[in-house]
This record gives structure tokens, C-alpha cells and sequence, in this order.
């Protein structure tokens, strides 16, 4: 049991990718620094200026700006984030005990956790329409006399730690738990973490839970950040204003919405590195040098009888946040130094340095699961026909499809991987050049501090290329 | 893991209905005693310079050979021999094996689909190893 489970390296499935070839990756890795150099090279001249970019205001588009506002939009998706919701719930409870024949796998775990993260970056916020548990809340605020802004004040000092230690709670769940590929446990955790919003929706507030607490709230708005669609400041993580009313929508290119994000804190350093490390470890974890370490701790594993699995991914998985946040924390003092350290401290500039490596946690997510997506996306659909796998047939026609390999041909899927990382490193140079502009006062000592963070970039940028140039192996 | 085979099964029933795939599967007589002409050149047909044999023995949860290599575009012909009852499943060509001790089955398909596909044992989900089709 423990075997078959250790096969699916990531939530659930099976993935076909072949290691990136070496002239590609050396070509790739080439890209990289000459990239950097250029995009340091083009702001040695552009001297200090603010996070200004251009935007498009979209209210004044005819259709557009009075759908955005409509509030049937906003029931149409909190209908569809409940429906996927209870879908997820249902199935995974009373479907096959096999993730492969199990649709509840299959939405949260490639259709979520791949498909709207991707989706949401390259569009806009889509988790902020389609949220479940603020949609849940309201039904229930309707029939219930709750108080909207809850009951206790939350406390200052915890920030957004209950939403990063949500997020290293679900990484674990993920990779190591053993658990992920088991529908009746992923029915369950939805379940616990569903009652755990809603409760803490009721105490301490609607808004402020979603903004603090809520992990994936948290990290789409990260995303929402990236995205080109962004809303006028003073609208919050569910897209309304304190006030009741929306913020107005624009246009603006990708990624520089990051540079809007300004909250400071360990809260916020660590829920960014663990994005990139989480990720990272996902990765390492199908590679030959993790399936030999795994193997030479056998008799470790011996010992601790059936959590063994359990207890070396979860270290696993703590030791690469532990390594990222070190090594991340050791560039930036450098930074810091050799930037002046003007009026700020180093955790202030740790905090806004941090935003910019989100690129390259978000091209990585989509160069390392794209065939993923694309392949074993598909084996949804046959199931639609007969989600609980009962001999329904309620979709003959799509009863019997098969999945295509189209989209996933390895010459596509390697030249599609490299550029998305070399896109992603690139646009986190840049990120962090502006950043370094409006921390540092003296234009020339913010091009210097920015020495070491290329250097911290094309390190991780170097990671995710060597890893997608391994074979893909099985561990235990 | 037997759940996982049921459901495979049914699948693979549901599958053979649709039987609109570009794979082609053909097989050959399971019998050793038919299928062993030793290495001798082939007679009468000319040597398909686009074949690709490979022979997996499966002793207890291994394989060997354990990786298989090949280019896009090649027409594999495929060997199992298992020393148990057992059935090998080969993922994303969704091609099935139903190896009796002892009795090499034999299939061919051509390599359309590029990249790292597992076979594993059915009943216990057992990793074997791995085809790799490489783009021509």
C-alpha cells in the first residue's frame, strides 16, 4: 500500500515528462545570465522612480465594466465555487477508493491546485469569485444572526502566520502525508478545512480572516498580484472595498502588480519562501539524488514502521524551507549591505524582496506541471459519466474517451518549460531592481545591492532547470 | 491495492468499446512452443527498419531490463515474461499484459506518445520500470 502511494510523487496521478535534453538546459541556463545582465544593464540608466505602470481602465468599457460590477456574477460564481466544493466532498466520499477513478482527485488537486493557480496568473484573481467558504459564510450569515466583523479583535502580532502555517499543512498533505491519493482523506480534509474557515470566518471576522488567515485567500492575492488584472487600491482580498463598493478594474502588464504588495513581516518572508521550497521539493522528490537518499534510509524508515515514509518527507519538506529561507536570508543581508541599508531595516527589505522571487515560483508551478495538467487533466472526463462509479452512465458520449497526447509532445513540453523559467527569472530581475529603486535612496548603490540578488536568482533559477533535466524517478 | 485492478479493469472494458485508439495492439500466440523460432533471420518478410524488439523477464517485483529506450515513431514489439500468474500494465498506452508463469506474451504498438510511461504489476501496483520514448 505504502509503495503504490509513494508512486504518485505529487498529490495524485502520474507524470510523463522526460528530463529536459543537456543542450537545452545549457542553452537555457545561458539565457539566464545573459538576460539578467541586460535587464541590469537597461536600469543602471532608468535611475529612481516609483511602481508606476501603465494601466487600462476597464469600468469604461461598455460590457465589460457593468458585468465586472454585476452582482449575478458574483452569485454565479460563489454557485460555482460551492458546487466544486460539495463535488470534491461527495465524490471523494462516496466515489471509488481509487484516486485514479476518483473525480474529487482530479478537481482538487489538478484542477485547483494547478489549473486555477495557472489560470488566476495569467488572468486575474479568479479565486476571489469563486471562493467557497466566503460564499458559504454569506448563505449562513443570512440565516443566522452573525456579526460580520466577528466577535474577537484578531490580534495584531499573528499577521498572516495561521495562513502560511495553512499552507505548509496542506504541502504536507500533498507530499508527504501518503494521504493525498486517498479520496475518502481528501473528502475529509476538505471537510475539517471548510468547518475551520467558517468557524474562524464567525470570530473574528469576515474580511479579516480572509485577508490574514484564509491560505488560499493569501496566496491568490499573491497570484491576483502577478496577474494583469488588477483593482484600484483600497479593495480588498474578496475584491470589495471597506466601503461595500468595488474598486475600479485595469489592465496592467504581468507581474509589476507585485510590486504593489508592501506588507512586512517573518509572516510574510515565510509564506513566500515556503511557495518556491514546497515546490521545489516537490520536484526534487521525483529526482535521482532524493531516490537515493530515500533508499539509504531504509533502516531509519524500518524503525519508525508505517509513518517511516511519512516522517522522511516531512523532514524533507521542513529541511528545503529551513535551506531556502537560509540561503534567502543570507543574500539578502548582503543586499542590505552593499545597498546602504538607508532607512530601512533588514526585515523590511527581506519582506519586500520576497514578493519578487513569486515569478519564479509561479513558472516553475507551471513548467513542472504542465504536461500534468494537460494529459492527466483529461481523466476527468470520462468520469463525469459515472462520478461515484456506480455503472452510471449519464454521459455516454464522453463515457469512453481517451486522453490525448497532443499538447504534450516532449519537444513542445521542453522549449515550453525553459522559456516559462527563463520568462519567470527574468521578470524577477526586474522585480527586484524596482524594489531595490524605491528601498534605496542612491539609484547607483541600489544597482550594486542588486549583485547578490541576481546571483540568489539565477541559484534558484539554476534549481529549477537542473531538475527538470532529471529523469523522472520513483522513490520507495 | 485491489481496487485499483477492479477499477482498471472496468475501465479497460469501458475502453474497449470506444476502440477508436491509434494504437495498434496485436498479439501473439502466448504459447512458448510457437513462439520461439531462436535467432534466426526472418524469411520471406524484410527486416522493418522501424521495429524495435525489447524482452522483459519479471522476477518477483523487478524487471530487467528495467528501462526501455526508444524513438517517437518506432514500431515496438513488446515481450513480457512474469514468473507468476500476474497482470503488467503499461501507463499512458493503456496496454495490459495478462502474463501466465512462464509464457511470454508478445504485443506491438507503434511509439506515438513521447515521454516517460511506467509499467507496473496491476494487482499490487508494483513499479517495474519505465518506456521511454524519446521524439525522433
Amino acid at each position: 500500500m505504502s509503495h503504490s502511494i509513494a508512486v504518485l510523487a505529487h498529490g495524485f496521478g502520474i507524470r510523463y515528462d522526460l528530463p529536459v535534453p543537456l543542450e537545452i538546459y545549457l542553452v537555457a541556463g545561458g539565457a539566464v545570465v545573459v538576460l539578467s545582465f541586460l535587464v541590469v544593464a537597461l536600469f543602471v540608466r532608468a535611475g529612481g522612480e516609483g511602481i508606476d505602470y501603465p494601466r487600462l481602465g476597464l469600468d469604461r468599457v461598455p460590457l465589460l465594466g457593468a458585468l465586472t460590477r454585476s452582482a449575478e456574477l458574483r452569485v454565479a460564481g460563489a454557485v460555482v465555487g460551492v458546487i466544486g466544493l460539495l463535488a470534491i466532498i461527495l465524490t471523494g466520499w462516496l466515489g471509488s477508493t481509487s484516486a485514479t477513478f476518483n473525480p474529487a482527485e482530479y478537481l482538487l488537486w489538478i484542477y485547483f491546485w494547478v489549473g486555477m493557480v495557472l489560470l488566476s496568473a495569467l488572468v486575474g484573481n479568479l479565486y476571489a469569485l469563486l471562493n467557497p467558504f466566503a460564499a458559504l459564510y454569506d448563505l449562513l450569515s443570512r440565516v443566522l444572526p452573525i456579526r460580520r466583523d466577528g466577535y474577537r479583535a484578531y490580534p495584531a502580532r499573528a499577521g498572516i502566520w495561521p495562513a502560511t502555517a495553512g499552507y505548509f499543512v496542506f504541502a504536507f498533505f500533498e507530499l508527504a502525508s501518503g494521504q493525498a491519493a486517498r479520496p475518502r482523506a481528501v473528502a475529509a480534509a476538505v471537510v475539517i478545512y471548510t468547518l475551520y474557515t467558517l468557524a474562524m470566518m464567525v470570530v473574528f471576522g469576515r474580511e479579516t480572516w480572509l485577508r490574514r488567515g484564509e491560505t488560499f485567500s493569501v496566496l491568490f492575492t499573491l497570484i491576483g498580484a502577478f496577474s494583469p488584472l488588477g483593482r484600484e487600491r483600497g479593495s480588498t482580498v474578496t475584491g470589495e472595498r471597506e466601503d461595500g463598493r468595488d474598486g475600479g478594474l485595469y489592465l496592467r502588464p504581468w507581474a509589476v502588480g507585485l510590486l504593489r504588495l508592501d506588507r512586512r513581516g517573518w509572516d510574510v518572508v515565510a509564506f513566500l519562501v515556503l511557495t518556491i521550497s514546497s515546490l521545489a521539493f516537490d520536484g526534487f522528490s521525483a529526482t535521482p539524488p532524493w531516490a537515493a537518499l530515500y533508499g539509504s534510509l531504509g533502516d531509519v524508515q524500518g524503525a519508525l514502521n508505517g509513518l517511516g515514509p511519512v516522517v522522511v518527507k516531512g523532514l524533507g519538506l521542513v529541511a528545503f524551507a529551513g535551506l531556502f529561507l537560509a540561503v534567502f536570508l543570507a543574500f539578502i543581508a548582503l543586499v542590505h549591505r552593499v545597498g546602504g541599508g538607508s532607512g530601512t531595516d533588514t526585515l523590511t527589505a527581506a519582506s519586500l524582496f520576497a514578493y519578487t522571487l513569486f515569478p519564479i515560483a509561479l513558472v516553475y508551478n507551471a513548467a513542472h506541471y504542465y504536461s500534468y495538467l494537460v494529459i492527466q487533466g483529461q481523466g476527468l472526463w470520462p468520469l463525469l459519466s459515472d462520478p461515484l462509479r456506480n455503472g452510471a452512465n449519464l454521459l455516454p458520449a464522453i463515457a469512453g474517451y481517451k486522453p490525448s497526447f497532443a499538447l504534450a509532445d516532449a519537444g513542445l513540453v521542453w522549449y515550453l518549460q525553459v522559456t516559462l523559467i527563463v520568462v519567470g527569472h527574468v521578470l524577477a530581475v526586474y522585480l527586484a531592481h524596482r524594489r531595490a529603486l524605491t528601498i534605496y535612496r542612491d539609484a547607483r548603490a541600489a544597482v550594486r545591492s542588486q549583485v547578490p540578488m541576481l546571483v540568489l536568482m539565477v541559484l534558484y533559477t539554476s534549481v529549477s532547470l537542473w531538475i527538470l533535466a532529471q529523469p523522472i524517478t520513483e522513490a520507495g | 491495492m485491489r481496487f485499483i485492478a477492479v477499477g482498471t479493469t472496468l475501465l479497460a472494458v469501458a475502453l474497449a468499446g470506444c476502440g477508436s485508439s491509434n494504437i495498434t495492439v496485436t498479439m501473439s500466440s502466448p504459447s512458448p512452443a510457437v513462439a520461439s523460432p531462436g535467432a534466426a533471420t526472418p524469411s520471406a518478410s524484410p527486416v522493418n527498419p522501424n521495429a524495435v524488439a525489447f524482452n522483459v523477464k519479471v522476477t518477483g517485483s523487478e524487471a530487467d531490463p528495467a528501462e526501455l529506450k526508444t524513438v517517437k515513431g518506432k514500431e515496438i514489439t513488446l515481450t513480457i515474461t512474469t514468473d507468476k500468474d500476474e497482470e503488467v500494465h503499461l501507463h499512458g498506452y493503456d496496454i495490459s499484459f495478462d502474463c501466465q508463469a512462464g509464457m511470454p506474451l508478445t504485443k506491438t504498438f507503434t511509439a506515438d506518445k513521447t515521454g516517460t510511461f511506467e509499467f507496473e504489476l496491476e494487482e499490487s501496483a508494483t513499479h517495474l520500470g519505465n518506456l521511454i520514448v524519446n521524439p525522433s
